[in-house]
């Protein structure tokens, strides 16, 4: 049985009723809108009714309302987007036929805003990532100080203060350091005694307390407008906020906004505690650093060889390496001292490395600054030294000694110099002659401070115009390096190199021995090296 | 702003020829006494101390330079004209007023370099443009540089790298005080030409003069946040250059098979060439290593060698037959050195 074949539909159907097209169209969620081919409105759903209101059949479309729509009709713009009544509208164009069009408008302002929010937690985020990890970069106060002054700008603030009361010893006045938007750096500066109780909510920070954004009023913060840039216009709300540490507060940071910028919210005041906080720490620790610092400096100045002092007749120069250590402290050193008839300098090497063997170092050359203003021949002076070492507290138990080279030089009238030197158990100083001829000058003698009954001895060595005696260490010639990394550099090698400068000023002497040291280390660590040169000065 | 004193007495005088050539003869005559007198009377006429530093004192050194290179002078010439120089200098900053107003800055050169005389005159050019300048010397451990950094905090490092075999030092040091927070204007000629590799290894900036040093420091570049973009990471096959350097060392002094007496300083030169391979991989260009061999190869045939580069290079590319940048940057090297012969 045969059925007849349905008749095939020209085109598809469409509700041929108005009304369900209008009941369609009014249950959309975006608001349609269409045109003729003169861009006149024909038709507009509910929705439209909501979102754009001053749409109605009859608008002129170029001419609307709603300007994003009318310049994207009238520039021929496929989208548009716009904030509009409190919402934000996205809206999308569609030709009809006939030269017709419609146009797809939504709301998006909830998805905005979720965007927004994620934005702003990614960057709040990313802020204080970063501003954690500049924090904790320097161990130094006052640029800890700087980078938390120039960190919120212009994130957090327009301009940011820094104030701080700085370690003692110190006046007690208030310290501050700002960073405003547009300048080049921070600037640095000292307010008044009035500046921190003048600001409401500055002296409750700088205790460790939090206080609520507040309006800028100009009459209650004349104090504080003199700290900002002249520049800066007119500023709108602060903020301060205490900078926390373990220790208390290390200071309080005060933000500032300009008066057309919107003020602080609730994210932006946890966002403002939250980095002062972190830069309380950082500050803390770098106070720490500071005062450890300040301490071994005390030590290292006392110990790292000395700016030497002009000796007539003699021109003198010193070189000096410490054993690996960031403190550059050890057991090496020299000591040039000027006399009523030339000058005295000596060069010793104290067994052991690192601190112990620095205060030993440190004891040496303090008792050989006060004997040598009671005694300033070489050999008496040296016996006197070994006396006053040996009776030091402990001295023997420590079974510590040092090796020295004492001098006194002493202008002959020809231009040459005489010198003494007194010897303790330390290598023989070298005497180089401007044709590259190198002589070991014997002195000998037993270390000083390890034994009552030591014998020294003294030598006499003559330098000509033109002569260099070289007193070294032997971290000179013990260092290990070269191709194989485990060769010392040797005598041999020290006096080729000594031959291939005869002739040059002490410094320039000592400068490339230092040189040739360090390349045959080529990296690797050695003992202290010490060394000190002497010529002749020039007559000119 | 270049550095240069403001208001000379009368007209102001330039360093002309004249100058530089008594200059340079007082140096060839090793007379400390007779170049201070040229630069201080400079100073006197009108002249800045740029103008004696940059264009008297900085221009005859390079003429020194070059005279050790070509093998006219000896190395003992040359220490004793760099001393006077150095002389010449510490005078001239004796007469410079002190007028530290614009911040604290260090200036030290990298390990291993000993040519301090440049960097010397870097930091009196940037001390008389007012900055408190404390010189750490030649050769800075990068330790010791950091230990001063956290001590004293200053605004910027100056560092100089007179050749680029040094480069990954410099790179280490300059890392150490990006770490520390404080930003580096990189100088010297090794850091390449126009300071084409300062970026890599992580320098905020490079000034080929001591007049740029002090006009990069008057840049925006030195507030407390910014140390500069950081290091370009590249290829690590250095590392395992650097790994093998004795060893390749040891490999290239016995395929040239020198005299005993000398065995020393071919080892010295062949470390610092794969110090420069090493370079050339660490900032991704293979014309460090053609440079620095050119030169190398200068040197030597200067003092009367025979030409011994290739040699060295056949004995790296055996040694690192398994390092393909290594193979491929050698192989350059001595296309470029058969090129120049």
């Amino acid at each position: 049985m045969s059925r007849p074949l349905p008749r095939p539909a020209p085109e598809p159907l469409l509700p041929a009723d108005s009304r369900l097209a209008r009941e369609l169209l009014d249950g959309l969620a975006e608001a349609v809108v269409t045109t003729d081919r003169s861009g006149v409105v024909t038709l507009v759903n509910a929705m439209t009714g909501e979102l754009l209101p001053e749409l109605t059949p009859g608008t002129d479309l170029a001419r609307c309302a709603v300007p994003a729509l009318a310049r994207a009709v009238g520039h021929g713009a496929e989208t548009f987007d716009t904030e509009h009544r409190g919402r934000r509208l996205r809206g999308v164009r569609r030709p009809l036929a006939g030269g017709r069009c419609a146009w797809y408008v939504r709301d998006v302002t909830e998805e905005q805003a979720r965007t927004d929010a994620l934005l702003a937690e990614r960057s709040r985020t990313a802020f204080l990532a970063q501003a954690g990890s500049r924090l904790g970069l320097s161990l130094h106060r006052e640029q800890t100080l700087r980078a938390t002054a120039t960190l919120p700008v212009p994130y957090l603030a327009d301009a940011a203060l820094v104030i701080h009361h700085a370690p003692p010893p110190s006046d007690d006045l208030p310290h501050w350091i700002r960073y405003a938007d547009g300048e080049p750096g921070p600037v640095a500066g000292v307010g008044s005694h009035e500046l921190t109780g003048s600001v409401p909510g500055l002296a409750e920070a700088l205790e460790g307390d939090s206080t609520d954004p507040s309006p800028w009023l100009d009459a209650e913060l004349a104090d504080l407008a003199t700290v900002l840039p002249e520049s800066f216009g007119q500023p709108g709300t602060l903020l301060i906020s205490p900078m926390l540490s373990a220790g208390g507060p290390a200071g309080a940071l005060i933000l500032i906004r300009r008066a057309g910028r919107a003020g602080f919210d609730q994210r932006d005041i946890e966002l403002a505690r939250e980095f002062s906080a972190r830069a309380g720490a950082a500050v803390a620790t770098a106070e720490l650093y500071g005062e450890q610092a300040h301490l071994a400096r005390v030590l290292q100045q006392s110990l790292l060889p000395p700016q030497l002092p002009p000796v007539p007749g003699v021109t003198l120069a010193g070189g000096y390496r410490a054993a690996g250590d960031s403190l550059r402290i050890g057991g090496d050193f020299y000591e040039v001292f000027p006399t009523a008839s030339g000058g005295m300098f000596a060069l010793g090497d104290v067994c052991g490395k690192g601190v112990g063997a620095a205060v030993l170092t440190g004891r040496v050359r303090q008792s050989l600054q006060t004997l040598r203003l009671v005694e300033q021949r070489p050999l008496e002076l040296i016996r006197l030294l070994n006396r006053a070492l040996f009776d030091a507290p402990d001295a023997a138990r420590r079974g510590q000694f040092t090796t020295l080279l004492l001098g006194v030089t002493a202008q002959d009238p020809d231009g040459g110099v005489r010198i003494r030197i007194a010897g303790g158990g330390h290598p023989s100083p070298l005497l180089v002659r401007p044709d590259g001829g190198i002589v070991s000058v014997q002195v000998g003698g037993m270390p000083i401070g390890a034994f009552t009954d030591a014998r020294f001895v003294e030598a006499e060595v003559r330098l000509a115009p033109g002569e260099l005696l070289l007193a070294y260490t032997d971290g000179v010639t013990e260092a290990r390096g070269g191709p194989a990394a485990v060769e010392m550099f040797g005598e041999t090698r020290l006096r080729q190199a000594l031959a291939s400068v005869a002739g040059l000023p002490p410094g320039a002497v000592v400068d490339r021995l230092l040189q040739l040291v360090d390349e045959w280390l080529d990296g690797q660590g050695h003992d202290d090296i010490a060394m000190l040169a002497v010529c002749a000065a020039d007559q000119a | 702003m270049t550095g240069d004193d403001p208001e000379p007495a009368g007209p102001p005088r330039r360093v002309d020829q004249t100058a530089v050539e008594a200059y340079l003869d007082s140096l060839d005559r090793a007379d400390p006494g007779g170049a201070t007198r040229i630069a201080l009377d400079l100073l006197d006429a009108g002249c800045s101390v740029a103008d004696v530093l940059v264009d008297l004192v900085a221009v005859v050194q390079r003429e020194v330079g070059l005279r050790w290179l070509t093998g006219r002078w000896s190395v003992a010439q040359e220490h004793a004209a760099t001393h006077v120089s150095e002389l010449v200098v510490g005078a001239v900053a004796g007469r410079t007023p002190r007028r530290a107003s614009r911040g604290h800055t260090v200036m030290a050169c990298v390990e291993g370099e000993w040519h301090a005389l440049a960097a010397r005159i870097v930091a009196e050019v940037v001390r008389a443009a007012g900055w408190r300048v404390t010189f750490l010397g030649a050769s800075v451990p990068a330790r010791h540089l950091v230990s001063y950094l956290h001590q004293t905090g200053p605004d910027a490092v100056l560092l100089s790298c007179v050749q680029p075999s040094w480069l990954i030092r410099a790179g280490r040091m300059i890392e150490a005080c990006r770490s520390a927070g404080v930003p580096v204007v990189a100088g010297g000629p090794g850091f390449g030409p126009a300071g084409r590799w300062a970026a890599a290894v992580g320098a905020a900036a490079w000034g080929e003069t001591a007049r740029d040093a002090a006009r990069l420091l008057d840049g925006p570049l030195f507030g407390a946040v910014n140390t500069g973009p950081a290091p370009v990471p590249g290829s690590d096959e250095y590392v395992a250059v650097l790994r093998r350097r004795r060893e390749i060392v040891q490999l290239a002094v016995r395929d040239l098979d020198p005299p005993e007496e000398r065995a020393e300083d071919f080892a010295t030169a062949v470390a610092h060439l794969v110090d420069a391979l090493a370079a050339a991989i660490r900032v991704s260009d293979p014309r460090l290593l053609v440079d620095f061999a050119g030169w190398q190869e200068e040197v030597l045939t200067a003092r009367g060698g025979r030409p011994l580069l290739d040699t060295v290079l056949a004995s790296c590319v055996a040694a690192l037959a398994e390092h393909p940048h290594s193979c491929d940057y050698l192989r350059l090297t001595r296309e470029a050195l058969a090129g120049r012969a």
